[in-house]
């Protein structure tokens, strides 16, 4: 990999462009396996194309700037409560139009640290929700017959179908 | 890589994806959950989505377990939790109508009961009491008066699976007489050789730590003029071997029997302390 760059640029989904520093891109194994293999310089004129819309991108970006200096070089205690709370105020957002999305770019450019973010914060809002509103989200259909829903019931008194 | 399928015009999250957030729920949401459809009522019993959901939950939410020991009343359980507030477990309908209750451990959430009815006779029973579900794996074994049982329960990563070690005194000088496991996954009892314990007397019920369970006991002098030997007896839940552990020894003086022995977890290291 050449050291002469600090900063790379990507293209997304859409085609936009964005530019993510060399330390934020080592948070994604397949962007650092990449940065190794290419050699990117000023007149080096490839861009690589990221599967991820331009709205996920962003954020994906965001979060790979703010959490690089603390993976390349550890941080003292007070810099991982900041941290923490600074991922709290990140998540703060609508779960299908873009929180499912950050999901699926977490996992597809294998970030351990924002997939397991995501997946905590779309379960802490899953907590609060009803049955029907998670079948709704998730495109999930109720199987159950009346038989067996009466035998969940029995079993479980109190828990709801609806 | 995995992508959002398109399902009749909406964007479906993988299943591998759902799973991961799944496993991040508490037990009080996966029991609700459980009425969404018939594929994760299933899934969430199957045993890689337990031990996935264990690895998440293990380090959250810690409460510690106690329970009113052996009353001749209706058995109460309960849970202090990290704010130090007390809740009592819910009991199962079973578990109220019961004479002898005590707990013999918990482990993940999941207590094992051993209860004795008059004339002698033991029950075990395996008790989640968050999805309400209790089952009896040991029922209506006689015994003699002046016969004990010292039971264990715990849980080996090694092998996945949860055990029960039930170990029956002899009617004459206390002496280990008969050894029996059983495993939950397995769903029978059978018996396991215990020749290491052939001059122990154990003296508490089974602690669990770290895929192994402890037990409190004294291996007998060889003849009337040595003494005993404190130690403890530690049973691999994974390869179902015993081996004898000796006891650290005391920073005092202290006349043999004038103590109980109880075992504990310190800094993540089994600790054993003395009350006089």
């Amino acid at each position: 990999m050449s050291s002469s760059v600090e900063a790379i640029t990507v293209l997304s989904s859409d085609g936009d462009e964005f530019k993510i520093t060399v330390s934020a891109a080592k948070l994604s194994k397949p962007l650092n396996w990449m940065l190794e293999d290419v050699c990117f310089s000023d007149d080096c004129d490839e861009v690589p194309t990221i599967e991820v819309n331009s709205k996920t991108l962003v954020k994906v970006i965001e979060y790979c700037e703010k959490h690089a200096p603390r993976a390349n070089s550890g941080a003292s205690d007070s810099d991982a409560e900041e941290l923490k709370k600074w991922d709290i105020e990140f998540m703060k957002m609508d779960v299908k139009d873009i929180l499912f999305h950050i999901l699926m770019a977490a996992n597809y450019l294998h970030m351990e640290g924002l997939y397991d973010l995501a997946c905590q914060t779309a379960a802490d809002l899953m907590k609060g929700m009803t049955v029907s509103q998670i079948r709704k989200i998730f495109h999930i259909k109720n199987d159950f017959s009346s038989e067996e829903q009466e035998q969940l019931r029995r079993q479980h008194p109190g828990c709801s179908f609806d | 890589m995995t992508q959002m399928k398109i399902h009749r015009g909406k964007q479906v999250l993988p299943k591998d994806v759902i799973i991961s957030i799944l496993v991040r729920l508490p037990v009080r949401s996966l029991i609700r959950f459980q009425c969404v459809c018939k594929e994760w009522k299933f899934r969430f019993r199957s045993p890689s989505f337990i031990a996935e959901h264990l690895q998440h939950s293990a380090h959250q939410e810690p409460f510690l377990f106690f329970d009113d020991y052996g009353k001749f009343e209706p058995y109460r359980a309960y849970l202090l939790n990290c704010e130090m507030r007390v809740v009592e477990i819910p009991s199962d309908p079973y578990v109220d109508t019961v004479r002898c209750v005590w707990a013999v451990n918990s482990c993940n959430g999941l207590i094992c009961l051993a209860l004795s009815t008059l004339p002698p006779t033991l029950f075990l029973y395996v008790w989640n009491p968050a999805i309400r579900e209790a089952r009896l794996v040991h029922g209506g074994e006689d015994y003699l008066e002046d016969e004990n049982f010292h039971i264990g329960f715990g849980f080996s990563s090694t092998v996945n699976d949860y055990k029960i070690v039930k170990i029956r005194d002899c009617d004459y000088g206390c002496l280990v007489s008969h050894v029996e496991v059983y495993s939950l996954n397995i769903g029978t009892w059978k018996e396991v050789e215990f020749g290491k314990l052939d001059d122990v007397v154990i003296s508490s019920d089974g602690f669990n730590f770290n895929g192994a369970i402890f037990w409190i006991g004294s291996k007998l002098g060889a003849d009337e003029d040595e003494d005993d030997i404190d130690i403890i007896v530690s049973f691999d839940i994974a390869t179902e071997l015993f081996t004898l552990i000796p006891m650290p020894p005391l920073p005092f003086p202290v006349t043999y029997g004038l103590y109980r022995k109880y075992l504990t977890i310190y800094e993540n290291k089994l600790l054993c302390y003395l009350i006089l």
